[in-house]
């Protein structure tokens, strides 16, 4: 079975994280609740050679197979995907680079909602992630805890009293918990404020980082925060201080939002309306540029400085759509950098109408 | 020059990366903020005569080694990565220091797994012995011997369906 009719819907919307059902869903795309453990007795992933890895693989896979997710989860052996899937799989914010790109045996084992991915021997032999839509941590956190139970009842997590859930990378160690929003803050980039949120979460102890590109840059203005501290806090500790300042970046960013609609507007309305223009015209286009272009135009569909006919659900597909191994799974197969810009441009025409 | 990324005062001065986790980021510090953060830098390897943290005092934690995977103290010094659960303990002095640094704090408070009843938890572990069974007597081709194996992990299978699922029931 081919990954890409692996999800609900028609196989290339986007999951439903990226619909607009979650709260604050203009601002926070999603939210997402990760556990890293390990099996006890068993190597770490780093240590393990692949016949170790090739036995952890083939137990979590029977454990994963008696857990009751609610759906008919999708289990995909990464070692025998092709590069094209499994790079779906990353553009879908489902899996990491490392697991894709890795070697030898790994899984990924998802539901066709988006809403649930466990990583099988990425650095920690389990890595169960639950997505929500918009800000909904309590309910990822919810829902991560049930799955973390059933697995826990099926396999021997690898847990000290003292130190908690036992990890690969000492960073995790404790609740073995990640916690994270991704934010499109496009207003905080042009006013250039952006650095006050990467303050303000160094002091709190919270990892800012863009979403695309590398280290600080941040294409298409989406940042992840997470927290960073695993052990002496517990989860709900966690969970709270995400839940307190992450409201403050919402209402940081709808507030200069407001700003530049008052004091700037026909220059907002220009950066808004060009972006428009051009996805809806180029011929060829890298999706650096892409990324750009619909960040504008989701910016502007929120202020409704664009036609009602544009949704939110539209834009948020393209995000992931016009992504190079999506472009390359919607054609016929492999296409080259330059064949791929154009079949990203052709893209954007059919979906958001030629001029 | 750019301003340092937690004070936002004074000019950056240390220029890190920071492989952690799923990514790679860039930390742009000033001295001060990089003397304060010095916990994760030390993890990320990214050693420098003035972040070193005191040695410590137990003995040459240089020559530790940990007896069932066989990571040496160096090794996990320079790539930020334990081997296996037992490193925890193997490595237990200087990964107090190393979290505390870290977390600010080294005991767990948060969940645990959930209790299994010995019955259940037995019946999970002689699945897995079974299962790895039938792996060798197939690779030994003893072939007999797999049959009666995947025989036996059927009925176990299906006894355990049956136990697995009146505990999920009862939450």
């Amino acid at each position: 079975m081919r990954i890409a009719e692996s999800f609900d819907g028609d196989g290339v919307s986007g999951g439903e994280w990226l619909s607009t059902r979650g709260a604050h869903s203009d601002i926070v795309i999603s939210s997402r609740v990760r556990l890293a453990r390990n099996v006890r007795g068993r190597r770490f992933a780093v240590k393990a050679d692949a016949a170790e890895r090739r036995e952890i693989e083939q137990e979590l896979r029977h454990a994963l197979g008696r857990v009751d997710f609610g759906e008919e989860m999708v289990y995909i052996d990464l070692e025998k995907a092709s590069r094209i899937d499994a790079e779906m799989l990353v553009e879908r914010h489902l899996v990491s680079r490392e697991l894709a790109r890795g070697e030898g045996p790994r899984a990924a084992c998802y539901a066709p909602s988006e809403t649930v991915c466990v990583m099988v021997c990425e650095e920690d032999h389990l890595r169960l992630q639950v997505l929500r839509s918009g800000f909904e941590l309590d309910a990822a956190w919810r829902c991560a805890d049930a799955l973390d139970d059933g697995m826990s009842r099926r396999v021997d997590y690898a847990f000290s009293s003292r130190f908690g859930y036992l990890t690969c990378c000492p960073t995790n160690v404790g609740t073995g918990l990640r916690a994270s929003v991704m934010l499109h803050l496009p207003a905080l980039v042009y006013s250039k404020h952006i650095e006050k949120v990467f303050q303000a979460g160094s002091k709190m102890n919270l990892a800012v980082r863009g979403l695309y590109g590398e280290g600080t840059q941040a294409l298409g203005d989406f940042y992840q925060i997470s927290n960073q501290v695993a052990l002496g806090l517990s989860e709900s500790d966690v969970l709270e201080r995400l839940n307190r300042v992450v409201p403050q970046f919402i209402e940081y960013e709808r507030r200069l939002r407001d700003a530049l609609l008052d004091s700037d507007r026909a220059r907002l309305e220009d950066r808004i309306w060009r972006a428009f223009g051009v996805l809806r015209a180029a011929r060829t286009i890298s999706s650096e540029e892409t990324l750009e272009l619909l960040s504008a135009i989701r910016l502007g569909v929120n202020l409704q400085l664009l036609p009602a006919s544009l949704t939110i659900e539209t834009v948020n597909e393209l995000f992931i759509t016009s992504q190079p191994a999506h472009l390359q799974a919607l054609s016929t197969g492999p296409l080259e950098p330059r064949e791929r810009d154009v079949a990203r441009a052709n893209l954007l025409r059919q979906k958001l109408g030629p001029l | 020059m750019s301003k340092c990324q937690r004070c936002g005062q004074r000019a950056a001065t240390v220029h890190l990366t920071e492989i952690d986790d799923d990514e790679k980021r860039e930390l742009h510090l000033c001295d001060q903020c990089a003397q304060q953060q010095s916990g994760p830098l030390e993890l990320m390897g990214m050693l420098s005569s003035a972040y070193v943290p005191e040695a410590v005092a137990s003995g040459d934690p240089a020559g530790l080694r940990c007896g069932e995977c066989g990571l040496g103290y160096v090794e996990f010094r320079s790539r930020g990565r334990l081997g296996c659960p037992d490193c925890y303990e193997t490595f237990r002095a200087s990964r107090e220091q190393r979290l505390e640094k870290i977390h600010g704090g080294t005991q767990h408070v948060g969940k645990a797994p959930d209790e299994m009843s010995a019955v259940d938890r037995s019946r999970e572990r002689r699945l897995v012995e079974l299962r790895r069974e039938l792996q060798a007597s197939v690779r030994e081709e003893r072939y007999e011997d797999a049959a009666r194996l995947r025989d036996e992990l059927t009925r176990f299978e299906e006894g355990a369906e049956a136990g697995a699922e009146d505990t999920d029931a009862d939450r």
